[in-house]
């Protein structure tokens, strides 16, 4: 009989969501999540002296994808509940924290995000701007509370083993076909903009934009992504030309 | 006089409630740019400025998260908006005073960004020096620390959004003293700022052959349309 109810595991997900609000340089996201699993862990321990050593080893400095948090806390507290000893509990926090961060970073920073987003931006051109804003939050959040919430769960259930489940859920070939869908986007995006903005111009200036937004795209992709920093200069040139030309 | 605090007192709680999503409240990316400007385009009745507002913004979203904070960027773009509006500066999407308020927006996202970075580098030094887990109770201990970061990034978040705000609409004031757009030329910031959000978010997912492949959509696209 688990110590733990479907209420409990709901509680811990609704509180991790709170686990980078305390992210510092000294702990990282520690203090998060042993505020997120410390009522949990109340009821697994219920002797007050080994609830403080439970929560005591999660002071550790701690560190790893916000959205796969749930499958890490869920695990630790099928650790806890089974009796695992100290140096498991830490063993296992310490080298798992860094492989789930692998996993989740280019999934939802590097895939999701932009996928919903250019999904989103193309919806909005095509629909209007209310469809765009119910396709943003709804691609988005599907997937990403579904994850968060049934990580706490899995986790629980399976332990340590859980990870695994939940890395697979999210694995290299979901990440390439989220890719291909943004830059699918990212070309009808290019289109509907060249297509309106060329409407008073001649009809070369809205090919020459669309590739030049290709161009644009084709000169980053061997570096490192920073080109938002120019888009004041970008915007501002526009200004300039506007008013000067 | 009265109401010019009014303004400043509700942008600032809605800018730190706004921002706190991000971090703090759900983290449902419901806070984003698009949103945000939509919903401030409908409320000032500039839906079609809102809205490309809130696309150049999104689009340059996609930069990785660690170099700006594109909800303050969001909120910064709907704050100067509804200023903008409050303030009878006429907005026009592409014109140079959208052109200002886009800048400024995507510049607040950065600034914002560096400095949370630093705050929590000072709140690392402060944490190691009075740990929660040397107190008697860490569970206790750790959720003070919690509801004292949700106050603490609030105010962060409001001072931002406000801040923000106030800039970009010095900036739309520059902008429209610098003049109109030259004839056939209005509408050619917006175009550039989604053609430059395009190369943002190419550059974010893509290898050549994702641009390849965006390419070949860019052209079957164009050539269904005419």
């Amino acid at each position: 009989m688990s110590a733990l109810g479907t209420r409990d595991l709901l509680g811990v997900a609704l509180r991790l969501t709170l686990v980078q609000c305390t992210w510092n340089e000294a702990g990282l996201q520690s203090a998060g999540l042993s505020f997120a699993v410390a009522p949990a862990l109340a009821r697994v321990h219920k002797e007050r002296e080994a609830l403080g050593l439970a929560v005591l080893r999660l002071g550790a400095p701690f560190n790893t994808h916000p959205y796969l948090v749930g499958v890490l806390a869920g695990a630790v507290l099928r650790l806890e509940e089974d009796g695992a000893p100290d140096e498991e509990v830490a063993a296992f926090k310490r080298g798992t924290m860094g492989p789930l961060a692998a996993v989740g970073d280019p999934f939802f920073w590097g895939a999701l995000a932009p996928a919903s987003t250019a999904v989103a931006v193309l919806v909005t051109l095509l629909f209007g701007p209310l469809a765009g804003v119910a396709a943003l939050v709804l691609a988005f959040n599907i997937v990403h509370v579904f994850v968060r919430v049934a990580g706490v769960a899995v986790g629980y259930r399976e332990g340590p083993m859980g990870l695994h489940r939940v890395a697979g859920w999210l694995g290299p070939s979901r990440t390439a076909a989220l890719k291909v869908l943004t830059a699918v986007c990212v070309g009808a995006i290019l289109a509907v903009v060249s297509s309106e903005a060329g409407s008073d111009a001649p009809k070369w200036a809205g090919l020459a934009m669309g590739a030049t937004g290709l161009l644009g795209g084709l000169v980053v992709t061997r570096g490192k992504p920073t080109l938002a920093m120019f888009a004041p200069v970008v915007l501002a040139a526009a200004l300039f030309i506007e008013v000067l030309a | 006089m009265v109401e010019a605090l009014i303004w400043i007192a509700a942008l600032f709680a809605a800018g730190g409630v706004l921002t706190l999503e991000r971090r703090c409240l759900g983290q449902m990316a419901v806070v984003q740019p698009l949103p945000l400007c939509v919903a401030a385009g409908w409320l000032t009745g500039l839906e079609s400025q809102g809205m490309w507002l809130g696309i150049a913004l999104q689009l340059y979203s996609m930069v990785p998260r660690d170099q700006a904070d594109w909800p303050v960027s969001g909120a910064v773009g709907g704050a100067a908006l509804l200023l903008a509006h409050r303030l009878r500066i006429p907005v026009v999407s592409g014109d140079p005073v959208f052109c200002a308020l886009t800048a400024v927006a995507s510049a607040a996202g950065f600034l914002s960004r560096a400095a949370e970075r630093r705050g929590a580098r000072l709140d690392g030094e402060r944490i190691r020096s009075c740990s929660p887990w040397s107190a008697a109770d860490p569970g206790a201990a750790c959720a003070a620390l919690v509801h004292r970061m949700i106050g603490k990034r609030f105010l962060a978040g409001g001072t931002a959004v406000t801040a923000g705000a106030a800039l970009a609409v010095l900036a739309a004031f520059g902008a429209r003293a610098l003049g109109s757009p030259a004839p056939g030329l209005a509408g050619l910031g917006a175009a550039m700022a989604v053609i430059f959000g395009s190369a943002v978010a190419m550059s974010c997912v893509a290898g050549p052959r994702h641009v390849a492949l965006a390419a070949a959509t860019f052209v079957v696209a164009c050539t269904v349309a005419g």
